[in-house]
């Protein structure tokens, strides 16, 4: 798995390629807990992730809490094949706010 | 084959599970239902089997019985209570216990026993598949 962030208006996009999994979550935990200590809003770019397991779904909703608890944004996108079956399965998909698009989020939070 | 436990190896697993189920032809959504079940127990044998000693192998069977897809996956730890392995409900945003679920939810039936030799666990998962009747 790659990892790598970038700014889009307020947010940190933190971008993933290929698959998420027990070997890679603990990572991917780490980055986006960081990003939201330092105070950033964050979307997690799933576009180009063609696999993800339990272990990277955690880091997901671990992270999501910790934006909660810091009212901070944080959102998907990109999210589709494999990913979107096991956020569906979770029962996720409709707990995380996700978006087709990095623009399509920050449109819409401009809306 | 036999591999390491280690969540390093899981990468190879299923990618094994991919080319062995796409060469029979089976439908794409199915192969990957049955690549997260795989990867969800492998990943569940090296945290929880074999846990705190950290070392073992495990053994994957992939095989086709008529429409059926059977995967055996046999661990050398301590042997589990099936009963503490058991599925628990799904609550929002509580992710612990989740690979059980999607094991639960995606293949049609699991079962776990002791090995023959008495050493370790045996995990046996089904699924019904679309198989394509070309060869």
């Amino acid at each position: 798995m790659e990892m790598s962030t970038r700014t889009e208006g307020a947010y940190t996009v933190v971008e993933l390629k290929g698959e998420v999994d027990l070997h890679f979550s603990p990572g991917l935990r780490d980055r986006l807990l960081s990003e939201l200590d330092d105070g950033h809003p964050v979307l997690v770019d799933l576009g180009e992730v063609g696999y993800m397991d339990s272990s990277g779904i955690a880091s997901l909703v671990e992270a999501y809490q910790l934006a909660r608890n810091n009212d901070l944004d944080f959102g998907l996108v990109g999210v589709k094949g494999p990913v979107l079956q096991v956020l569906q399965l979770s029962r996720l998909d409709k707990v995380f706010p996700i978006d087709a698009t990095v623009d399509e989020r920050i449109s819409r939070d401009a809306g | 084959m036999r591999f390491r436990a280690s969540s390093d190896q899981l990468f190879g697993v299923r990618e094994l599970v991919r080319e062995t189920l796409g060469t029979r032809g089976c439908d794409r959504s199915e192969v990957d239902s049955v690549v997260l079940a795989v990867d969800e127990a492998c990943a569940n044998i090296i945290r929880h089997a074999y846990g705190a000693c950290g070392v073992g192998d495990i053994v994957i069977q992939i095989l086709v019985q008529g429409n059926d897809c059977v995967i055996r996956l046999r661990d050398y730890a301590q042997r589990v209570d099936p009963e503490a392995v058991c599925c628990q409900p799904l609550r929002e945003l509580s992710p612990g216990g989740l690979g059980m679920v999607l094991i639960e939810k995606t293949m049609d039936r699991y079962d776990f026993a002791e090995a023959a030799d008495g050493k370790g666990n045996v995990l046996e998962m089904r699924k019904r598949m679309s198989l394509s009747t070309k060869n």
